[in-house]
């Protein structure tokens, strides 16, 4: 992911326009400003402060795109819409927003630092920001992001309303992948080669091994039997025995022939295709010579 | 007993990259969040519980322009793995609506 400098290098060769990949959203904007002599400091904090557009306003909804005024040692920030506002709470939002620290944003040549700085509302929409600090990393660096091919899901949805079976639903599901290992045995499949996961809508499904709620609560459970194979065929070949192998487990001993699963939909087997993963999500370091050559800027005329 | 879903003008979940999972509680006015920090009743141990973690991976800021208490853990799962539960984090804050908070002068 980039930061400024193949932005400030598009700048340097009289770029009027940029096509870029992927790079941190305050450096779309940071370059403009450094080239135009404002301080790190203060471009850096503006730039960041109007990455998220209509966010910096109190009602985003409004969709009211936003200005960065920078000046020598602050910047004020306004927006576009007559009706919009820029509040305090609306502008010093911008550094929570999907990070994990609100007093430093961490960018590839350095940390926006925000413990100093004040907001001060000048008018009925317009806050001014001050104490803004651009800490400069030693060396620069770079995010790597890539995913990477696991293999093929198929699933299986089923609702589940016998409350004897919801209140006992751990030990159904052990025993159901118990028989589905040793099915996959039967064919020839590795556990190595696929994985197999319960989704138990009602009971942990969306916190998993974060839900702390009473189990038993519910009175129907939503099952996804999620299987990722390493290819297409071990997974529909697993696929296929969820259905049969479940639907029939009488772990009660009084189904009498009966079955456990409500299907919402017929064929109830979903193929779901390819599933891929964060395969690297890391901080490197680099050099400007390094990042010259990531990144290379080249202009074209279009007239 | 007033809960914290009574008082908070927003209480959210989110991603903060692929491994950290970030909440922020909101409150409508500087007073109520000073009350609210000030009383001590979101601490890393009351999150530690709700969550079954362990208080040390509970990281708290009091982040005071905007009113809001950041709580940042880690993910349960990498983000987007083969296990992932909720791909953006967005529903995750459920546990933190009843914390229960005393009294609030407004």
């Amino acid at each position: 992911m980039a930061g400024e400098s193949p932005f400030l290098h598009a700048l340097d060769k009289g770029a009027d326009v940029i096509l870029a990949g992927r790079a941190t959203d305050p450096a779309i904007f940071v370059a403009v400003p450094l080239r135009r002599g404002i301080s790190p400091d203060i471009a850096w904090h503006a730039s960041k402060s109007i990455d998220k557009g209509y966010l910096a306003t109190t009602r985003p909804q409004d969709g009211s795109p936003v200005i960065a005024r920078m000046r020598g040692d602050h910047f004020i920030m306004e927006p576009t819409r007559e009706s919009s506002v820029c509040s305090v709470a609306s502008v010093a939002s911008l550094t929570l927003h999907e990070n994990p620290d609100p007093f430093e944003v961490a960018q590839p040549t350095g940390t926006i630092d925000t413990s100093q700085a004040t907001y001060e509302q000048i008018d009925d929409f317009r806050v001014k920001v001050s104490g803004s600090l651009y800490r400069k990393a030693e060396r620069p660096s770079l995010k790597i992001e890539g995913a990477e091919f696991i293999g093929y899901r198929t699933i299986l949805i089923a609702g589940i309303r016998d409350p004897r079976l919801i209140e006992r639903m751990d030990e159904f599901l052990a025993t159901y992948r118990g028989l589905i290992g040793r099915a996959a045995k039967a064919m020839g499949i590795s556990p190595d080669d696929y994985t197999l996961q319960f989704r138990v809508y009602g009971k942990d499904a969306v916190l998993g091994a974060y839900e702390t709620a009473p189990v038993g609560g519910a009175h129907e459970l939503c099952l996804i039997c999620d299987v990722v194979g390493r290819t297409e065929e071990i997974s529909g070949a697993i696929g296929t025995r969820l259905g049969p192998t479940g639907s029939r487990l009488d772990i009660l001993g009084k189904m009498g022939g009966g079955g456990n699963f409500a299907y919402p939909f017929s064929p109830s087997l979903i193929k779901v295709g390819p599933v891929y993963e964060w395969g690297a999500w890391h901080i490197v370091d680099t050099d400007e010579a390094e990042m010259e050559a990531l990144f290379p800027v080249t202009v074209e005329d279009i007239g | 007993m007033t809960r914290l879903s009574d008082i908070a003008a927003f209480i959210k979940s989110a991603n903060a990259g692929a491994t950290q999972l970030t909440f922020d509680i909101g409150f409508p006015d500087r007073s109520t969040f000073e009350q609210i920090v000030r009383s001590g009743v979101i601490d890393a141990a009351k999150i530690a519980s709700l969550y079954n973690i362990d208080a040390g991976d509970v990281a708290i800021h009091h982040y005071e322009p905007a009113s809001t208490i950041k709580i940042t853990i880690p993910r349960a799962t990498r983000s987007g793995g083969v296990d992932e539960r909720d791909f953006d984090g967005v529903q995750q804050y459920p546990p933190l609506l009843g914390i229960e908070v005393g009294e609030i002068s407004r």
